[in-house]
């Protein structure tokens, strides 16, 4: 697991880790579709600076958030790829099958910057909310849309549980995999058949530990009294104060902005 | 020990809180899978696709559909649960974005499932889907279905038909569907199916 950089929680006190985190999830869910919705390249530029400078307010080291690149890449290609494929517009450069166009050139650009500012101010937001918080704020949204509380709290709940079992499931699923390995049953070798016979050895063990993990999971809730469909109360709270709202008019009011200038 | 057991399943039955902690499973389980591949076909096959059909097997259809969604939201927010530890917006709404958005879908038409041959019918369905409303999002991005359809599904046809054999194998051997009880209760899982013969 200690591969994973990006989509991680880094502990800090910056303004961004102190504002309320459903402020932080409610403007994400305002930001990111605006990104989406401008297609101009300098409007999008205008973004990429705005979410540097949202960067600079984290406090995390940029260094962090170049790693995300090693994703990107792939998806950059893929566009200039499939834009290359489409023919239109004034043609500036002919290699076999593909035709650089002018419009294609553009075209790429914008999508390629709305990959990149919609994944970096997404980055932004998981290094700043940790899960529990996160889970909360999506419980305590879910609740002003008049769901119930019951479901709203078992929703926070099978959220926190699936955050917390992926790296359990993962090593184990790395340990079953490797313990096939070393009997000399690979994924990586062999025939079809051998392979698909490797893959079930790993598939089963995993699938029904998992069935019995929940079972065993669900015995402990309910012997520490959580049944589902009962109201509880929080522990803790956090109230939105003035700079939250501050916060949220800042980026409100940033996204409408970029939406009517791109009309 | 079994007396024990049993008797805390029937507890457990009444309350939901063990569909709760197997769709909160699933949905890492899920996570998990996209990690692990296997070299086989022109793209190294993951297990993703293969743990939404098991999704849709071991939970109710409504759990199953939350679960996909909720896998879809954690990558959504920026938690690496999709391929290659990957996460966020590029792999929503990017190039490929049509295929995982079809999964809670599929796992939903995959939990109507009663039977292993019912099961073995909407496993192949909700592929055809998959198919379906990837090649859709994808033309978006190619600008012509032919291109897409070229592209994004006729190179993977042939594999895929192998992979769905290998998931209706594995279902088999769970052992889910041999009860005749119809209702959403989990079949035990005895442990001898489960091993290699």
């Amino acid at each position: 697991m200690a591969r994973i950089v990006v989509g991680r929680y880094i502990p800090g006190d910056s303004i961004l880790h102190r504002t309320h985190p459903a402020v932080k999830l409610v403007s994400l869910m305002v930001f990111v579709p605006s990104i989406f919705w401008v297609g101009a390249v300098w409007l999008q530029i205008a973004t990429l600076l705005f979410i540097l400078f949202g960067i600079g307010l984290s406090g995390i080291s940029p260094i962090y958030f170049f790693r995300v690149f090693r994703f990107l890449w792939f998806f950059f290609t893929l566009i200039w790829v499939f834009q290359m494929l489409q023919a239109e517009g004034y043609i500036l450069m002919r290699i076999g099958p593909f035709r650089l166009t002018d419009l294609s050139v553009t075209r790429s650009i914008v999508l390629c910057m709305k990959i990149l500012n919609g994944f970096l101010s997404s980055v932004i937001f998981s290094a700043t909310v940790s899960p529990i918080q996160l889970s909360d704020s999506i419980e305590s949204l879910l609740r002003l849309w008049k769901v119930k509380p019951e479901t709203a709290q078992d929703f926070s709940m099978v959220f926190n549980l699936s955050l917390k079992f992926f790296p359990i499931l993962f090593d184990e699923a790395d340990r079953l995999i490797k313990a096939q390995k070393s009997k000399g049953a690979s994924l990586d070798y062999g025939g079809v058949p051998s392979r698909l016979k490797a893959a079930q050895r790993v598939v089963l063990p995993l699938l029904f530990n998992t069935i019995k993990r929940a079972d065993d999971l669900s015995i402990a809730l309910e012997a520490r009294g959580y049944t589902s469909g009962e109201k509880r109360v929080k522990y803790r709270r956090q109230r939105v104060g003035w700079k939250d709202w501050c916060f949220l008019t800042v980026v409100i009011g940033f996204s409408a902005l970029m939406i009517s200038f791109s009309g | 020990m079994k007396p024990i057991r049993s008797s805390v399943d029937n507890i457990l039955r009444k309350s939901n809180t063990r569909e709760l902690a197997l769709t909160g499973l699933f949905v890492s389980l899920t996570a998990v899978g996209s990690q692990i591949s296997i070299p086989l076909g022109p793209v190294p096959w993951t297990l993703q696709v293969f743990f939404v059909c098991l999704t849709g097997v071991f939970l109710p259809a409504k759990e199953a559909f939350f679960a996909q969604s909720l896998y879809l939201l954690l990558g959504l927010l920026g938690f690496p649960v999709f391929s290659r530890f990957g996460s966020g917006i590029p792999f929503l709404f990017g190039p490929t974005g049509g295929f995982l958005l079809t999964f809670p879908l599929m796992a939903f038409i995959i939990a109507k499932a009663r039977s292993l041959a019912a099961f073995a019918a909407t496993c192949c369905l909700s592929l055809a889907l998959l198919y379906l409303f990837g090649a859709l999002w994808l033309s978006f991005y190619l600008g012509s279905i032919e291109k897409a359809l070229l592209v994004g599904v006729l190179p993977f046809l042939g594999w895929d038909l192998l992979k769905v054999f290998f998931i209706i194998r594995i279902v088999k051997r769970t052992g889910r569907f041999r009860t005749e009880n119809t209702e959403p209760v989990y079949a035990p899982i005895n442990v001898r199916d489960l091993k290699d013969r």
